[in-house]
């Protein structure tokens, strides 16, 4: 092989590489229509659905670790609520049941779904009825990355 | 001579029909059409469950109102259902809650409200607790507390596990299929719902 040959075989080892980069970019900017930011963790299709005073609601989003550390969600605080906790639907013998998961990591560079029928952040005890079309302030507490203010839509699905 | 394999052939055709429909006839899971359990609606009308339904192919959930997730997808899932149907004039949706203790007719209206169910097409029901569990039982539906959470107000609030369940019930009050009602794809009940609606063995 000579040397122009390399040259031109590492170009086009190069482009493809940063062509492969530069999409997965564009992937990654086209799920997140960013809600907020802090240290690089950024929040995602959050949403809620409604619910009446004293009734119970879930909070689902998507969130991205970009600090490049490991970091973890340990807490949500809001006032819509009596309290807000972690928690996971789950199947055992042909029955779903929901438990609390307590602190929820996120490794870097990955993103941890709470969705539908999974991981939610259950809001106990509505203070307000919630509806369709309002938001809601809620706080999220990091290990690492500290606390993040989200302002969640009320949905009635996620579409 | 001709004559004769002529009818041997037709009478061959028509009996691997008969079999053949036979085959995909859909088999009676629960059969409540001599049954008559007295519930709630969500506007506190008595109704005589499933007689008050003749006639009318009914998609059935089974939610609590106090259920953040699992319940208000399958709720939704009905909504879907309800969409995606071309003509759901004999078909209506049913609600029932597992939990009458809390799910009193007026919780079930504020749940319909909060989802925004058509009043036309979704019927809440409750009921005093025997009567529910002995319904739930016919329907093969479990439900358990699960969880206990007493407030420092002295509030006793609790989770449930439960039967993930959408049925389909004919209009004579028979169930003919089951799906897990939060995760079955829409399209999925429609498809099984329409064949039975359609089907020429259903006349008889
Ligand atoms: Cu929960």
């Amino acid at each position: 092989m000579n040397f122009s040959k390399l040259i031109l075989l590492t170009l086009t080892a190069l482009l493809i590489f940063v062509g492969c980069q530069s999409e997965s970019r564009q992937d990654r900017a086209k799920n997140t229509d960013k809600i907020s930011t802090s240290d690089s963790i950024e929040i995602s299709n959050a949403w809620t659905r409604p619910g009446g005073k004293g009734r119970n609601s879930a909070v689902y989003m998507r969130i991205y670790n970009g600090t490049g550390q490991p970091d973890s969600l340990i807490a949500v605080e809001t006032e819509i609520a009596q309290k807000a906790e972690a928690h996971e639907s789950y199947e055992e013998d042909g029955m779903m049941g929901m438990r609390p998961v307590g602190v929820l990591p996120i490794k870097p560079d990955s993103v941890l779904k709470l969705q539908p029928g999974g991981v939610h952040i259950m809001l106990m005890n509505l203070n307000q009825s919630i509806a369709d079309g309002d938001s809601i302030l809620v706080q999220l507490l990091f290990s690492q990355s500290g606390s993040i203010n989200v302002t969640i839509p009320v949905q009635l699905t996620n579409s | 001579m001709v004559f004769f394999y002529k009818r041997f052939f037709f009478s061959l055709v028509f009996l691997s029909i008969l079999i053949l429909s036979g085959c995909n006839k859909p088999e009676i899971i629960h059969d409540l059409s001599h049954d008559n359990f007295q519930l709630l609606n969500q506007d506190s009308s008595t109704v005589n469950f499933p007689s008050a339904f003749e006639g009318k192919y009914l998609i059935i959930g089974f939610i609590y109102t106090h259920c953040p997730d699992i319940c208000p997808i399958t709720t939704a899932n009905m909504t879907n259902i309800k969409n995606q149907l071309k003509n759901p004039s004999n078909a209506h949706f049913v609600g029932i809650s597992f939990d009458p203790m809390r799910d009193t007719p007026s919780a079930l209206k504020e749940y319909m409200q909060t989802f925004k169910l058509d009043e036309n097409k979704f019927t809440m029901l409750t009921g005093d607790s025997t009567t529910v569990d002995s319904l739930l039982n016919a329907m093969d539906i479990d439900a358990e507390i699960s969880y206990v959470d007493t407030s420092s107000a002295g509030a006793r609030s609790y989770r449930m596990n439960h039967t993930d369940r959408i049925s389909v019930m004919d209009p004579q009050g028979r169930v003919r299929f089951e799906y897990p009602g939060s995760r079955v794809p829409p399209e999925y009940l429609i498809e099984d719902l329409n064949k039975l609606r359609n089907s020429w063995y259903e006349f008889f």
